[in-house]
């Protein structure tokens, strides 16, 4: 579901360039739940922009859902990311001023289904949101707040699912709690997930672990 | 110790990375300034030299003498006799130059008197004041030029002109006679000698010039001692008038002061509103720089100092570039102002900008205060808390309270009083309060859109609506700067085509005659007796218009006969049939829109008019127009005039034809059988040519302030839209990972901004239709005493409001185009 190979990244710090991913393979089949964790400053997170598009590599391929990620044009990207791929953010990410059912439909709206379907509103009652569907985000606590980027996120059916430290702003309990909702509808869902962690807590709901170091997957 | 200095240079560093934000703040506020401070300028260099016109004038002697019996010229024997009776004066001569560069007034004067009078400088005493303006052309030549003080007096003579008058008519050191005669050495004054706009000469000089032997214009009296006396010496050649009697308008010059102040103020709040607006976004974005500051150790007062500090910056910068861009608008709107004045209220000075380290002092003293009213508010904000980026369900109830709070006070005000301030103020309130109403309008608006059903097939449109609920209260000043200085623009426009529609109505009304003649006083008799036989010509009749005072003013009374095409051309307040009937049998007479001001005079009252000295109480019949002239004039009948004036007589003849085309038929046999020159014939095309000159400058430069200030709203619209954009990025990135395109968004962001340019431009239209109503009814009216209707000019608004629009949208779409390259 995705494939990447030989992938490089590298940034310019001031006249030096910093590589941030060197050479790196990572394959992930469809379904699979992958945990990825590293040190700050590894590339996690610059390995998930490049998954969804977000910033272009200085080589190698990017391929989720058997389409190569680097030949789309902005446009094309806009669409694929769209119909295939959910992402939930550390920081939560709503859009501030929709309500919470409006950010959660946001998504299928932009792909011209409708705003609610069965397996959707199954999803916001395991989430528990039936009763912030009106409310605004500013309205909503971090835990709450997360539950509807996750619910956002899966409410189209992503093939996969990028989580960038999505527990990292909760307090331990809290994270506990929306995690095991978040491997719920994820298995419920089907999608592919790669995770991004700094907790052993979180990785922990994982059967799969990748350590990145110094711009590789390194084993253990 | 305070340690200000790192915490300001911390503070500082931000505009170092964020240039654009700086940029939009000192424009916004160097732009306010300068608007400001180039209506300060002018307003007190137009008053300057109205009051030293005002002085020049009649300020410093006591009496004239003038012809009288409708003569234009007094024989110089007159002046001697006086002479040699004691009675000391000033003989001078005035009249028109036709040069190479136009028509120049010019003013002759004996010197000799004068020397006089400067000797005994040591003794003088209020009793014997001097004319101020001849005084001090002397002693600046006597100054500056050495020998030119005996060229001045003696063959072949120099001519003076101020440096202002040379530069504004394009003198290079070349000036002659159309007729190609040459003309005497000119000798450029500084214009603080206030030598006015008229070339100064001595009196045998302009006799020579104008072709006026022995003949002066007037005789302007040191003293008056026995009145009586010097009467009887004059006889039935001159009269004697007494310049406490002159016409006084410190209210009309007032009223043009206010309203130009009035422009520049409301500049300098679309400035501030612009400038507001950045600061309130480089000051937000620095919240966290003040927290890092406290963290180390900075103190609150070390904090307000830095601000403070910050501030003050801001406004010396600001100051400076104010002064300098007030300096060029200035420049650019002064020839105007001076020829409004000149025609508008005599004030024939040349108006010269005086610029010292005080011009300055009130550039900072304005740019300080701007600076205070739009940084303030954000640094207390940021102080306090940090800002939230979170947004309730408001729908800034806050404006609409201030709106309605400003329309009570509206309602009030001209409820108590009506005067010019009040009207100005009412506008000014009025403008405000419905422009208040915008951010409501658009918050409620676009709440209500966004909970239709329809609009969720949209996502992209639906996101873009409901942002616009939080970006409100970012964008909602520079929108109401932009509506404010729209509104202002269409209300202007709206005026001046008014006014100008309806100025050349009345002049088509006022000058129906087909030739208007001034000749010598032979050629009068043989004229009208030929005019009368000629078979193109349908009336003609003599123009009486002699001097008199109108309810203690200065004025003229004008005669009137029964014939209906004379009638129809004075053009009424209120028409009625019956009213020439009532003139015809003296029961009462006309008077202008100026004097029924000055006199506070309405139709039905009585008014005192005295009239080759004697002195009538009579009816006010009607009040007729006056635009464009500030001088007091009644319309009495002719046959009344005649019988309390028996010697009256005139050089003037006024001329109707059947057909128009017959005119030059009739001035060639004018000009062939009976010696008329071309000068003494003047058609009606150049006196409305002239009159509307007087409006035209001023319309000109009053447009130009305008268009300046919608241009500066126009800025304060991209400055918004570029801010705006920024605070929306983070929202932006989201949508985007979400599957819209960066294109997309930045489209989406663009035309919500384009449709609330568009509200607010619509919105701007009536706003702009009840400023010009007010302006005219509760400023004009009461300054002026003139009042018109509003005519909506749909091409020139929709032109104005069309051009706004998509300087604005263009300005939204760098703002958008910067945006969405930095989201890249």
């Amino acid at each position: 579901m995705i494939n990447i190979q030989a992938l490089n990244k590298s940034y310019l710090d001031g006249s030096r360039q910093l590589k941030i991913l060197d050479n790196l393979d990572l394959t992930l089949a469809a379904g699979e739940s992958v945990a990825l964790m590293g040190q700050s400053g590894a590339g996690k997170s610059t390995l998930l922009h490049l998954i969804g598009g977000f910033l272009r590599p200085d080589s190698g391929a990017v391929a989720v859902s058997g389409t190569s990620i680097g030949e789309l044009s902005d446009h094309q990207l806009a669409v694929f990311r769209r119909r295939h791929l959910g992402v939930v953010f550390q920081q939560y990410n709503l859009i501030r001023s929709l309500t919470v059912l409006d950010n959660i439909t946001f998504s299928r709206r932009l792909n011209g289904y409708p705003p609610l379907d069965e397996d959707t509103r199954q999803m916001i009652g395991v989430l528990g949101l039936e009763h912030l569907l009106r409310r605004l985000p500013a309205e909503l606590s971090g835990g709450e707040q997360q539950r509807v980027a996750i619910a956002r996120a899966l409410a189209v059916k992503p093939s996969v699912l990028l989580a960038d430290e999505p527990t990292g702003n909760l307090d331990e309990d809290t994270a506990t709690a929306v995690m095991e909702q978040f491997m719920d509808v994820v298995a419920i869902s089907g999608a592919t997930l790669l995770l991004v962690t700094h907790s052993r807590l979180t990785a922990g709901y994982f059967s799969r672990i990748e350590r990145l170091s110094h711009g590789r997957l390194v084993s253990g | 110790m305070l340690r200000i200095w790192p915490v300001s240079v911390a503070l500082f560093s931000h505009f170092l990375r964020h240039p654009s934000q700086a940029l939009f703040l000192l424009l916004g506020l160097s732009a306010g300034v300068a608007m400001y401070l180039t209506t300060l300028m002018l307003s007190a260099a137009a008053e300057q030299t109205f009051l030293a016109a005002n002085q020049a004038i009649g300020g410093e002697i006591v009496a004239e003498v003038r012809p009288a019996n409708g003569a234009n010229y007094i024989p110089e024997s007159l002046y001697r006799l006086l002479k040699q009776k004691g009675i000391e004066g000033i003989p001078v001569l005035e009249g028109h130059l036709k040069t190479n560069l136009g028509i120049l007034p010019i003013q002759g004067f004996d010197a000799f008197p004068m020397l006089n009078q400067t000797g005994k400088s040591s003794q003088r005493v209020e009793a014997e004041p001097v004319t101020r303006e001849f005084e001090n052309a002397l002693e600046a030549i006597a100054e500056e030029q050495g020998n030119a003080f005996f060229q001045f007096m003696f063959p072949p003579y120099s001519l003076l002109m101020s440096r202002g008058l040379s530069e504004s008519v394009g003198y290079q050191g070349e000036l002659s006679l159309v007729s190609g005669a040459p003309l005497p050495k000119v000798s450029l004054l500084a214009d603080e000698v206030a030598l006015g706009r008229a070339l100064l000469c001595d009196l045998r000089c302009s006799q020579l010039l104008l072709d006026k032997p022995e003949r002066v214009t007037s005789i302007r009296l040191f003293q008056l001692t026995h009145p009586e006396q010097l009467e009887a010496l004059l006889g039935d050649t001159a009269q004697l008038v007494q310049l406490d009697k002159q016409i006084s308008n410190p209210a009309f010059s007032k009223a043009f002061f206010l309203n130009l102040q009035g422009i520049g103020l409301l500049a300098l709040v679309v400035g501030i509103f612009m400038a507001f607006n950045a600061a309130r976004f480089s000051v937000h974005q620095r919240a966290e720089t003040v927290e890092t500051c406290r963290l180390c150790g900075a103190s609150a007062l070390e904090i307000h100092s830095a601000f403070a500090i910050e501030m003050l910056g801001w406004a010396i910068v600001a100051s400076l570039c104010g002064l300098f861009m007030a300096l060029l608008f200035s420049a650019l709107l002064l020839p105007g102002l001076g020829l409004t004045l000149l025609q508008l209220f005599g004030a024939d000075n040349v108006v010269t900008l005086h610029i010292g380290v005080e011009t300055w002092l009130i550039a900072l003293a304005i740019a300080l205060l701007a600076s205070v009213i739009a940084l303030w508010q954000p640094f207390r904000e940021t102080l306090r808390q940090r800002p939230k980026e979170t947004i309730s369900r408001r729908n800034n109830t806050g404006y609409l309270r201030l709106s309605l709070i400003l329309g009570a006070v509206t309602l009030l005000m001209n409820g108590i009083v009506q005067n010019q301030l009040t009207g100005l103020l009412s506008a000014a309130a009025l403008l405000f309060a419905t422009v208040l109403l915008i951010p409501w309008l658009l918050t409620t608006l676009f709440r209500r859109l966004e909970r239709r059903d329809w609009l969720q097939r949209w996502p992209l449109i639906h996101w873009c609506w409901s942002e616009d609920a939080v970006q409100q209260r970012h964008q909602s000043l520079a929108l109401m700067a932009y509506a404010i200085s729209l509104a202002a623009s269409i209300g202007i426009i709206t005026m001046v085509i008014s006014f100008e529609k309806t100025f050349n109505s009345y002049l088509d009304t006022l000058l129906a005659e087909s030739i208007y003649l001034r000749l010598n006083q032979s050629q009068v008799e043989e004229v009208s007796r030929a005019l009368n036989n000629h078979p193109a010509v349908a009336h003609q009749y003599r123009f009486y218009r002699p001097p008199a005072i109108l309810d203690n003013r200065r004025g003229y009374v004008r005669a009137m006969d029964v014939n209906p095409l004379r009638q129809q051309s004075v053009s009424l307040e209120q028409d009625s049939s019956e009213l020439w009937e009532e003139l015809s049998q003296r029961e009462g007479v006309l008077i202008n829109q100026a004097l029924a001001l000055q006199a506070e005079r309405q139709t039905g009252q009585t008014i005192s008019l005295e009239i080759n000295g004697m002195e009538i109480t009579t009816k006010v019949l009607g009040v007729f127009h006056s635009y464009g002239n500030l001088t007091p004039e009644a319309i009495i009948d002719e046959a009344w005039l005649k019988q309390i004036w028996p010697e009256l007589v005139t050089d003037r003849i006024g001329v109707y034809l059947h057909e128009s085309h017959d005119s030059e038929a009739v001035q060639s046999v004018l000009s062939q059988q009976y010696n008329v020159t071309p000068g003494q014939m003047l058609l009606p095309e150049t006196l409305k040519t002239i009159a509307r000159n007087t409006f035209h400058q001023t319309f000109a430069a009053t447009r130009i302030l305008s268009f300046s200030i919608l241009v500066i709203a126009c800025i304060g619209i991209f400055s918004a839209a570029y801010t705006d954009l920024n605070a929306q990025r983070q929202q932006a990135q989201i949508i985007q990972w979400l599957g819209v395109s960066r294109l997309s968004v930045a489209t989406g962001l663009w035309s919500r901004q384009g449709l609330t340019l568009c509200f607010a431009s619509l919105l701007s239209i009536p706003i702009g239709l009840m400023v010009a109503w007010i302006s005219i009814f509760l400023i004009l009216k009461p300054a002026f005493g003139w009042y018109f209707p509003v005519m909506i000019a749909a091409s020139d608004i929709s032109g104005t409001t069309g051009l706004a629009i998509v300087i604005a949208l263009l300005g939204s779409a760098l703002g958008s185009l910067f945006v969405w390259r930095k989201s890249a």
